[in-house]
């Protein structure tokens, strides 16, 4: 239980960081991406924006 | 030869000259002291891709070197697992969502390769089956888009070239396409460069007899990466378009052997950007013969494609050291992100991942620093550093004065090498490219893919190879 706690608590801190650093940080694009990659990771099809 | 002064006058005259004299005595040996610095930026290179970094089926002595003669480190990320936004970063030291610039710049590549990508895009899958890996925005209007660095952000060769410096680009630039956008327009007094993400090593026609083409049919990249020569992907020596006959790696260690040749009297920075080993593969057939010990063609074009890249390395710090520049000249050597395993030519093992994802095979890449003199030789670095902090570092050991109208997101380097400093250079890493984002704070890594509603949480130190997902151990509760 205290373990599940922390592994909440460490996603939690870690996305509120994040969305913050983007709010107060960073801009919108430029421009658009150009195309949607999808990639094999060890057999996981994950989409990427290029 | 004795001296006699008759009068105050003279006396006071010869003190001013010779006082004047040795003031201008030390101005020369501080002149002669600023650091040359080279920074050389690999193409898609990957973490298991050399020697020194585990690679036992290939032979890189001269990159290695600059591990054995400075520091090799082993967490060096960079800011984007693709090329144009990395090389942003690289160059502002700043991250580059700061400026908006997060996607790869459109490049303007040959119109029939174009014109037959998009008509016959259902039926190039057949034979292209990498295609079903893409879905490419045909319909950008690129008019509506200023696509590449902006004017008021400040490359580091703007920075040295104010402090003196002469500052040379040679290889793939990345950085925007046409007018507004060159490396002229960048810092650089000289450049021999492509603007795009790619070009052919060998232009057509291709002397089979000296060159050996491997084709990636399973890969997304493969229609344009073999497009001729056009627009983004002509070599041009600054303003001109160039024909360039040689094997485009040797070319540009030709280009910047003759930059050092030129400029060894004064202090320079010359940034030398290879495409290797960028598809398309391309490799001299004396390249892919050195690679005995691998049986597959792919992986002898792309470990030879490495070698000579290695080569071409080592002539340029011959040509430093033959020039008597040595000890003056800092070098700085990493890849723009990790490699890409959709080619299947690396995997960045043990990491997982490369090349267009945020897992650390994308973002974890070679990096070397030599500093003679000021960085003890043969030393690794455990602790994560970023691609950001080669613009302090390099500000820092030229005497350059960073611009304080903007933040800057990297360190100078130097302190914590040195041990002067004891803590870490950073504790927080960010990546952003469009809707997947990753954060690194510690031990802790966060993936976020927010187009499939991906989550991974990783602890990277206890786990290398992000092979742990702990947000899966209580899915309901990590949403």
């Amino acid at each position: 239980m205290i373990f599940q706690n922390n592994i909440l608590k460490k996603v939690n801190e870690l996305q509120k960081q994040l969305e913050q650093w983007e709010k107060t940080q960073f801009i919108k694009p430029r421009w658009k991406s150009g195309a949607n990659v999808l990639i094999d990771v060890d057999g996981e099809m994950i989409w990427f924006p290029t | 030869m004795c001296f006699v002064f008759k009068n105050k006058a003279t006396i006071q005259f010869a003190f001013a000259v010779i006082m004047c004299t040795a003031f201008m005595h030390v101005q020369a040996i501080a002149q002669v002291k600023k650091p040359n610095v080279i920074l050389i930026v690999a193409d898609d290179l990957g973490y298991s891709d050399l020697a020194s970094y585990g690679n036992k089926l290939i032979q890189t002595p001269n990159i290695d070197a600059l591990g054995t003669d400075g520091f090799r480190f082993t967490e060096g990320y960079v800011t984007a697992p693709i090329c144009g936004p990395s090389r942003e970063a690289i160059l502002t030291g700043r991250y580059q969502q700061r400026f908006g610039v997060e996607f790869m710049p459109y490049d303007h590549i040959d119109p029939r390769t174009m014109s037959n990508l998009r008509s016959n895009y259902t039926s190039l899958k057949k034979t292209t089956p990498g295609l079903k890996m893409l879905k490419p925005n045909f319909f950008v209007d690129r008019k509506d888009f200023k696509d590449g660095i902006p004017e008021n952000e400040i490359t580091i060769a703007e920075l040295l070239k104010k402090n003196g410096y002469i500052t040379g680009l040679v290889g793939k630039w990345n950085l925007g396409n046409g007018d507004g956008y060159h490396p002229s327009q960048s810092g650089y007094d000289y450049s021999y460069y492509f603007e795009g993400a790619l070009t052919r090593y060998v232009d057509d026609p291709v002397d089979t007899t000296r060159y050996i083409n491997q084709h990636l049919p399973w890969s997304f990249s493969e229609p344009v990466a073999w497009a001729p020569r056009y627009g983004s992907t002509e070599i041009r020596e600054g303003d001109s378009v160039v024909k360039d006959t040689g094997y485009l790696t040797f070319s540009f260690a030709s280009k910047a052997i003759d930059f050092i040749d030129r400029n060894k009297s004064s202090p320079f920075f010359l940034t030398l950007t290879f495409n290797a080993p960028h598809d398309p593969f391309q490799v001299p057939k004396e390249y892919f013969d050195r690679i005995h010990s691998v049986n597959d063609t792919l992986h002898r074009v792309y470990f030879g494609m490495i070698e000579a890249l290695d080569d071409a390395v080592g002539a340029v710090i011959k040509k430093v050291k033959d020039a008597g520049l040595e000890d003056n000249t800092v070098i700085i050597f990493l890849s723009d992100n990790g490699g890409a395993t959709y080619t299947r030519a690396t995997t960045n093992a043990p990491l997982r991942g490369g090349k267009c994802t945020h897992f650390d095979g994308g973002l974890l890449v070679p990096f070397f620093i030599k500093y003679p003199g000021v960085l003890k030789a043969n030393t690794i670095y455990n602790e994560p550093v970023s691609s950001l902090d080669i613009f302090s570092t390099i500000a820092a050991v030229t005497n350059t004065t960073l611009p304080d109208d903007r933040v800057y997101d990297g360190v100078n380097l130097i302190p914590y090498l040195t041990g002067k400093k004891d803590s870490l250079p950073h504790n927080v890493f960010y990546w952003r490219n469009g809707y997947s984002q990753a954060i690194r704070n510690g031990d802790w890594k966060l993936y976020i893919d927010k187009k499939s509603n991906l989550l991974y949480l990783f602890n990277v130190v206890n786990d290398l190879g992000e092979h742990h997902d702990l947000s899966k151990q209580y899915p309901e509760k990590s949403k």
